[in-house]
């Protein structure tokens, strides 16, 4: 399987000196195609940085980061900005929408911020709205919208255009449990397509949605469930 | 390649709903965008249309008309325009000389215009008042569109008399002779004329600066036309009878008004043609230069656009940067889908331009709808009627973009921090203010400009007082340098100021929990606080340098007139008419008791031989009086022996050849004929002009001609009040209490103007306090803190920016005005000490009042986030 | 819970074969608790011994086909009125385990912990899997007790690994040292193990 995100020995140190803080040391992790990872650790185990880090909004001290094979390392500000309208897009647990944007709008943001002209920008947020069932909420405000609905739009901002890495930040977080599981369901489904997600959650329901657990603690890569096993193996031990 | 308008798209679509949502916060800082755009675009129209080169100004002339006529005299005229505005003519010598003249009433003037043109007669003359006084009667029907704005003239009540025995008067005649009832006409109102009555049937209003208080319009059809000469504007000479026409002319070419011109002189028509004013050029004519421009109106000029540039981007840069910090997450999210810095950056800048854009065309608008609505006063203000205004187009672009460009620079301060931060401070929403322990850097820097600045301010004040000194060199450089300083002043202050109110607010702490709360909050957000005080700094900064104008204005002494008439007694100015008319002299006489309580009349004569002046050596007329002037002039008694012994009394020794002798000269010339006289050289406690006295006898000695001088004396004591009123009387009086122009009344609509700022500015930044602090406030209820601290921080808040704000705008301005006025050179430096006090107390508490109204006591309680 | 419980609830419906009854009980408990016939026949027996049931002739076939007595509905209809207690659930071993281990020396708590928590959340994945996409075997009028059931292990998984959490937390203030000394037990995660070290002898020094 190829992998479309790898985080190879990455240090990411706020600071210097007696201050320095490793927010994230020796970190590996890598993500394939269509494959969804769950990340999951205590607060201050680094989880946020990691995002942060492969969407590029945030560089690495040491180590490599690859999206798409493109080591962002070595990529301007600008380039990193290309890369998260084309390649990467951001889910995060809540406010993910700009208020003043209409969802079309929202969803359309990155493709337009890429210069794709409106009408075309619209007609593809649409139909990713389409997609995630919201295509008649279109024109409304982020206001007039469920917390549900909201997250639905935000990954329907994440995967717009031929973007394939979604990177979400407790998405399920501010969500009901039905409602987290129908945005769990929505981000398989992508994944079904071939995107692949790294996704950082608290909640251990929604992280057994992924293909792959990976435990961090102190900013290192703890554990991880591996390929999970056939399910008749499961009940047969027990 | 991105185009522009792909890139700027989503910032402008983002930023114009936020500020659509944002209704009340918009709308404050678009109206502080728009109201100096406003004032500006006022300003400039009326500083064009006020111009004497705008077709304003041609209505005073020419009223409405096309073309202004006077038909002299004589067959043919010579004409020559001087600047558009006026044209002078002259008689062939040929043709003088031959005396042939003709009556201009008769020649028909229609005939000698092209088809489609109109005409009206308009005339003035002197009309003599049963009084004995005299009045300036212009005689026109002002029911004629063609005379709209003539002369300045309107009637506000009443009608335009059209009967020959119909007139108007100008207010203050109608009420100083009895003719108001409850400020209205009463009915049955007539005026005494010399020839008989008229019926006053309407008023005109006065100006506050011009010769129209005593004034009388009569109607065409008065008897009075026949005797009307041109007013000295195109005529030929004023004592020559011509006829004078507005005529409104069917469409012409610049070429062929010229021709029509010349074709008028040809007949001995002199005409002005408004085409001539509206494009010289096309007349061989150059534009009038402009007027040199004032020193200090420039550096004054330059300080209060500084200032209003200085405060439009401080406010509105503080009120950009709050809704920048609360859109923060927004720019997080704009980042975390791709945004560049740069397209951060445009989404706050797009703000800038949506409130630079809705504000210059705001501010433009409402400064059409002032000058249209705000006509007339506008016209009182800049005492000037105003008919038609100039449209300064280019400057008016300029100030729309000025004003736009103004926004989009406030905007690009907080655009140019909030790029510069990281994704996950965005996305945090840790752009909040003052988190971290900042170290002033600009403090050294601003002190360093502050202490120049107030050095340099100190010097130029000084050379200015020097080269603005009686018989200084008046240059203007120091003042400049002066408000070069005066800026430079403004910008230390600006550095130095987060630094002040660091320690103001840390030192400001305190027990009381509001106060402590306000001084947080004021500590904390200093870039906003900054901008208040600075804000509210630079209202006062001109409120003190206007009241060091005033003061400095009301306490040059009025230069130094010498007294031409003898103590106790007034001069009174008479026409040819009057001094002639012995009934007019008794009139006089009688009115002067009646009105002013004066003893009387003391006439004299002047010598001529024929139509010849007489003068003496120094070219001083040669007076024929009595001995009743010589009491009067404090003649002693040596001086009225040589009087009455047949010697001439001199007032300057320069007159005399050897102190005994003096020369009596008839005519100009080098030709003339001398007579050498006996001279007695007076020693006056008065300044009379330069003058010999000669008696009667001497005069018939002598074989002088005499008639009566055009000045007399009123005697008995006539103060300044008295002499407004004899001149409602047409009594021309002049004493020597010179007349002092008041211009208090400007200080309190400038003092309002000034405290409404205040308040605006107090108001909104309390307003942005407590949008940021809604959390706080959200807080302090959850914990049970009762409505009122929530106003009285906010009113503790107020008070602390209002108090920094005034003391710097006290310091700024008392340096800056005491140095910039040293050009009128007052004695000292004349300080406005009741208005600095009250100012320094009465703002903070004002301030503090708004902070307390303003305060929303209503608690919305709001997402922690975005 | 007994085998016992729930063939008195099958029966409810009408009469079974004993063949019927072991695959409508497996399709009931979604899997989860495989019988072999020999279970429920043996049972059966001891249910028609105590009465709760009555057998028929044998058919045709010479299949035996059981049907409900009053005393069984009875027995059925207090099973389900009475809630379920402690008591009647087998004590948790990993509980048990975790305590023991915090006790014995030389033991890495955390360790012990971490191999738990990457085993329960592989069974959760499991469960979510079959949750998200139900099987083949899966269908009808049966669906809802099976979502059930699978709903219930999802829970208890999520709860278990929650507990597993909190007991890192409370080892990691407890004791923050041997938090710092310990190795991460199994850092080789950039390749995908296809097998976690689930032994928890492993952890053992």
């Amino acid at each position: 399987m190829s992998t479309a995100l790898s985080l190879v020995e990455v240090d990411r140190i706020h600071g210097r000196g007696n201050a320095a803080v490793h927010a994230v040391r020796g970190l590996t992790v890598h993500v394939g195609v269509g494959e969804l990872v769950a990340v999951m650790g205590p607060s201050g185990s680094g989880k946020s940085t990691l995002l942060n880090l492969a969407g590029g909004l945030d560089r690495a001290t040491a180590g490599q980061v690859l999206v798409d094979g493109a080591e962002l390392g070595e990529l301007s500000p600008k380039e990193l900005a290309k890369l998260r309208r084309r390649r990467v897009g951001y889910v995060f647990q809540d406010f993910n929408l700009i208020p003043s944007l209409t969802a079309a709008e929202n969803v359309a943001l990155p493709l337009e911020l890429d210069g794709v002209r409106a009408r075309t920008a619209r007609g593809q947020a649409v139909q990713a709205l389409a997609e995630v069932d919201l295509a008649d909420l279109a024109d409304r405000l982020p206001q007039d919208m469920s917390g549900g609905q909201q997250q639905r739009v935000a990954i329907a901002r994440a995967v717009v255009g031929e973007r394939s890495l979604i990177l979400a930040d407790e998405p399920t977080g501010a969500l009901d449990s039905e409602t987290g599981e129908q945005v769990m369901r929505l981000l398989r489904e992508r994944c079904a397509r071939g995107v692949a997600a790294l996704m950082v959650t608290h909640d251990a329901g929604h992280a057994a949605w992924a293909d792959r657990v990976v435990f961090l603690r102190d900013g290192a890569v703890l554990d991880d469930t591996g390929r999970p096993s056939e399910p008749e193996s499961l009940l047969a031990g027990s | 390649m991105l185009t522009w308008t792909a890139r700027w798209r989503p910032a402008l679509r983002m930023t114009w709903r936020d500020l659509v949502t944002h209704k009340l916060r918009t709308a404050v800082v678009t109206v502080l965008v728009a109201l100096p755009v406003a004032a500006a675009v006022v300003a400039a129209t009326m500083a064009a249309t006020i111009d004497y080169d705008a077709p304003n100004e041609l209505y005073y002339l020419n009223g409405a008309a096309e073309a202004r006529l006077e038909v002299t005299p004589y067959a043919r005229v010579r004409v020559r325009i001087e600047d558009g505005r006026y044209t002078t003519a002259s008689v062939p010598k040929a043709l003088e000389q031959s005396g042939a003249t003709r009556d201009p009433a008769s020649v028909d003037v229609s005939g000698l215009l092209p088809t489609g043109s109109r005409v009206a007669r308009v005339g003035s003359t002197e009309v003599l008042l049963a009084t004995g006084g005299r009045i300036w009667a212009d005689i026109v029907d002002l029911t004629d569109p063609l005379t709209h704005g003539y002369l300045g003239l309107e009637v506000t009540s009443g009608r335009a008399p059209t009967a020959p025995d119909e007139a108007a008067v100008s207010l203050p005649v109608a009420d100083e002779l009895g003719l108001l009832v409850d400020g209205h006409l009463r009915s049955g109102a007539t005026l005494e004329l010399a020839d008989g009555d008229v019926s006053v049937v309407g008023l005109l209003p006065v100006d506050d600066d011009n010769e129209t208080f005593n004034r009388l319009v009569l109607a065409p059809s008065s008897p009075y036309l026949a005797r009307a000469t041109a007013p000295d504007i195109t005529g030929v000479d004023r004592d020559v009878p011509s006829a004078q026409y507005l005529v409104d002319l069917p469409d012409l070419s610049s070429q062929q008004a010229r021709a029509l011109h010349s074709s008028l002189a040809e007949v001995g028509v002199s005409s002005w043609m408004r085409d001539a004013a509206l494009h010289p050029h096309s007349w061989g004519l150059q534009a009038p230069t402009p007027p040199p421009v004032d020193p200090a109106a420039a550096a004054v000029g330059a300080l209060v656009v500084g200032i209003g540039l200085t405060e439009v981007l401080v406010l509105v840069g503080a009120a950009f940067a709050v809704s920048a910090r609360r859109q923060s997450r927004a720019l997080g999210l704009l980042v975390s889908s791709g945004g560049t810095p740069a397209d951060v950056r445009r989404s706050v800048l797009a703000t800038g331009v949506w409130i630079g854009l809705a504000g210059s065309v705001l501010g433009a608008a409402a400064g059409g709808g002032i000058l249209f609505l705000g006509r007339e006063p506008l016209g009182r203000l800049v005492d000037t009627p105003i008919y038609q205004y100039t449209v300064p187009i280019g400057s008016l672009v300029v100030v729309v973009v000025l004003g736009f460009a103004s926004a989009v620079l406030a905007a690009a301060v907080p655009a140019w921090g909030v790029g510069r931060l990281t994704a996950s401070q965005m996305l945090d929403g840790h752009i909040a203010a003052g988190r971290r322990a900042v170290r002033h850097r600009f403090r050294n820097p601003g002190l360093a400009l502050l202490g120049a600045a107030v050095l340099g301010l100190v010097a130029c004040g000084f050379w200015t007082s020097r080269c603005f000194a009686t018989g200084g060199s008046q240059s203007p450089v120091p003042v400049l340098l002066g408000a070069l300083c005066a800026l430079t002043a403004l910008g230390g202050t600006v550095l130095v100021l987060p630094w002040v109110v660091t320690i103001v607010g840390r030192s400001g702490g305190g027990r009381w929990l509001p106060w402590r709360l306000a001084a947080r909050d004021a500590t904390r957000n200093r870039a906003r606080t900054t901008a208040a005080v600075l804000a509210i700094g630079a209202v006062t900064t001109g409120v003190v340098i206007t009241g060091f104008g005033l003061t400095a204005q009301a306490s040059v002494p009025p230069p130094p007139v010498p007294s031409s008439s003898p103590a106790g007694s007034a001069e009174v100015y008479l026409s040819t008419a009057q001094a002639a008319d012995q009934n007019a002299l008794r009139g006089l006489e009688r009115t002067g008791a009646e009105v002013a309580g004066a003893d009387g009349l003391v006439t004299w004569h002047v010598a001529r031989d024929r139509e010849r002046p007489v003068t003496d050596r120094q070219g001083g007329q040669v007076l024929v009086v009595d001995d009743a002037f010589l009491r009067l002039a404090g003649v002693d008694d040596a001086g009225r022996e040589a009087f009455a012994a047949g010697e001439a009394l001199v007032v300057n020794r320069r007159s005399t050849a050897r102190g005994d002798t003096t020369e009596l000269r008839i005519g100009n010339d080098r030709s003339a004929a001398r007579t050498e006289v006996p001279a007695h050289v007076l020693q006056l406690p008065w300044r009379p002009s330069d003058a010999t006295w000669i008696s009667v006898a001497a005069a018939q000695r002598l074989g002088y001609d005499v008639r009566p001088a055009q000045t007399a004396w009123l005697t008995g004591g006539i103060d300044a009040a008295e002499v407004e009123r004899l001149r409602l009387h047409g009594v021309e009086v002049w004493t020597e209490e010179s007349w002092v122009q008041d211009r208090s009344g400007l200080a309190l609509p400038l003092a309002g103007g000034a405290l409404l700022l205040i308040a605006l500015v107090v108001g909104m930044i309390v307003a942005l306090a407590a949008a940021e602090g809604r959390d706080d406030a959200a807080t302090l209820s959850a914990i049970g803190a009762p409505g009122w601290t929530r106003r009285a921080t906010s009113a503790a808040h107020a008070l602390l920016v209002g108090a920094l704000g005034t003391g710097i705008g006290a310091m700024l301005g008392t340096l800056a005005g005491a140095s910039l006025l040293q050009v009128f050179d007052a004695p000292g430096t004349p300080t406005p000490w009741t208005a600095l006090g009250l100012l320094i107390l009465g703002v903070p508490l004002l301030c503090a009042a708004v902070g307390w109204l303003v305060a929303p006591i209503h608690l919305t309680l709001t997402r922690r986030t975005a | 819970m007994s085998i016992a419980h729930g063939l008195l609830a099958l029966l409810q419906d009408g009469p079974r074969y004993g063949y019927q009854l072991r695959v409508e009980f497996e399709r009931a408990t979604g899997s989860t608790w495989p019988l072999n016939v020999g279970q429920v026949y043996t049972t059966l027996a001891r249910l028609e011994r105590d009465g709760q049931v009555a057998g028929h002739a044998p058919d045709g076939e010479g299949r035996l086909r059981y049907e409900l007595t009053a005393s069984g509905r009875e027995t059925l209809a207090g099973w389900f009125s009475r809630p379920v207690t402690l008591g009647d659930r087998p004590r948790d071993e990993l509980a048990i385990k975790l305590a023991l281990a915090a006790t014995a020396a030389g033991v890495d708590v955390r360790a012990v912990v971490q191999v738990q928590r990457v085993a329960t959340m592989q069974r959760l994945q499991e469960l979510t899997r079959l949750k998200r996409d139900p099987g083949p075997t899966v269908s009808g009028d049966t669906d809802l007790a099976w979502i059930l059931v699978l709903d219930n292990l999802r829970f208890m998984a999520e709860a278990e690994l929650r507990w597993l959490e909190h007991c890192e937390g409370t080892l990691t203030r407890a004791r923050p040292a041997a938090a710092t000394s310990a190795p991460a037990p199994a850092p080789g995660s950039d390749q995908v193990p296809d097998q976690p070290s689930a032994d928890p002898q492993e952890a053992l020094r």
